[in-house]
């Protein structure tokens, strides 16, 4: 297979502070793990399935996704515009998310793992199949749920 | 900007006044001892000896110039997430001569607060804002 580089899917002013930390309710890894291992299997099925509305609906609105190769996209706008893009002209398969660890304190979490993919351009050409790393932060919302917040990845080779 | 923030973002100069001082030992100081690297085009680096290893010969062979510019830092108890870019120039030691090498990326950190108080970084990982040549 050939392998190819694509992009898939991740400021001005420094933003500092406790937001949403430290007046949250205390942490629940457990349930936070849970929480993100549900994400990750949507996230896989809803990019083999090329469905970019649920997808979506796995990101914060303040969501910064951070991939190889591009600047990171900043809000929803930019990844709805970059994920579109991704599966206008490619397809998705056997996209697998294997999580390695995860941390939460308050109202913020991180994973960490590994994912696996096959992408095959719409117009033609050769399968690429793909290994990488990724770090990314959750956010909670107000109704409990978590939100892919910051997510940086890269490839293994 | 708290007390909190203002050393994280000292771990972050750290980071680049060591690479740029070409001092290993200095650099690998800003790690926990269970740190992961997570870098670009190799899997990531578990624990300070692998992580040194790896970075070692990037410290050896060229000459750095680094800024790191940090544009989010939250902190959440033990925990803090840092965003932001970072620019390099770098040009091999050993002719210490020729065109640099520009390096343009950014990366996502959690760092862990120590027994004393102080941040390391804990999980790092970073990728290039340029695409590579077909």
């Amino acid at each position: 297979m050939k392998r190819r580089t694509i992009v898939l899917v991740v400021a001005v002013g420094t933003v500092l502070g406790m937001a949403g930390c430290a007046t949250s309710p205390k942490a629940d890894v457990d349930a936070f793990e849970a929480h993100v291992l549900d994400t990750w299997e949507r996230y896989s099925e809803y990019m083999n399935e090329g469905n970019v509305d649920d997808w979506l609906a796995l990101w914060h609105p303040d969501g910064v996704q951070l991939p190889p190769g591009v600047p990171a996209f900043e809000g929803k706008s930019e990844i709805t515009t970059s994920i579109t893009t991704q599966h206008s002209t490619s397809d998705f398969e056997e996209f697998t998310i294997v999580n390695r660890e995860v941390e939460v304190q308050g109202n913020l979490g991180f994973a960490r793992g590994n994912y696996s993919f096959i992408a095959t351009p719409k117009a033609g050409g050769d399968s690429a199949s793909f290994q990488g790393k990724y770090l990314t932060i959750f956010k909670r919302q107000a109704d409990g749920s978590w939100k892919i917040y910051r997510d940086c990845f890269n490839a293994n080779e | 900007m708290g007390d909190d923030e203002e050393a994280i973002s000292n771990v972050f100069n750290e980071y680049s006044a060591a690479l740029n001082a070409g001092d290993i030992d200095r650099w690998m100081e800003i790690w926990d001892a269970e740190g992961i690297q997570m870098p670009p085009d190799d899997p990531a680096f578990f624990g300070t000896d692998d992580i040194r290893e790896r970075n070692k010969k990037f410290v050896d062979t060229y000459e750095w110039s680094m800024t790191i510019d940090t544009k989010e830092i939250r902190v959440c108890g033990g925990f803090a997430y840092c965003r932001g870019f970072y620019t390099a120039s770098i040009v091999p030691r050993e002719t210490g001569v020729g065109e640099p090498e520009f390096i343009d990326g950014k990366f996502l950190t959690v760092l862990k607060r120590q027994e004393d108080g102080s941040w390391k970084f804990f999980r790092d990982c970073f990728n290039s804002n340029v695409s590579e040549p077909a």
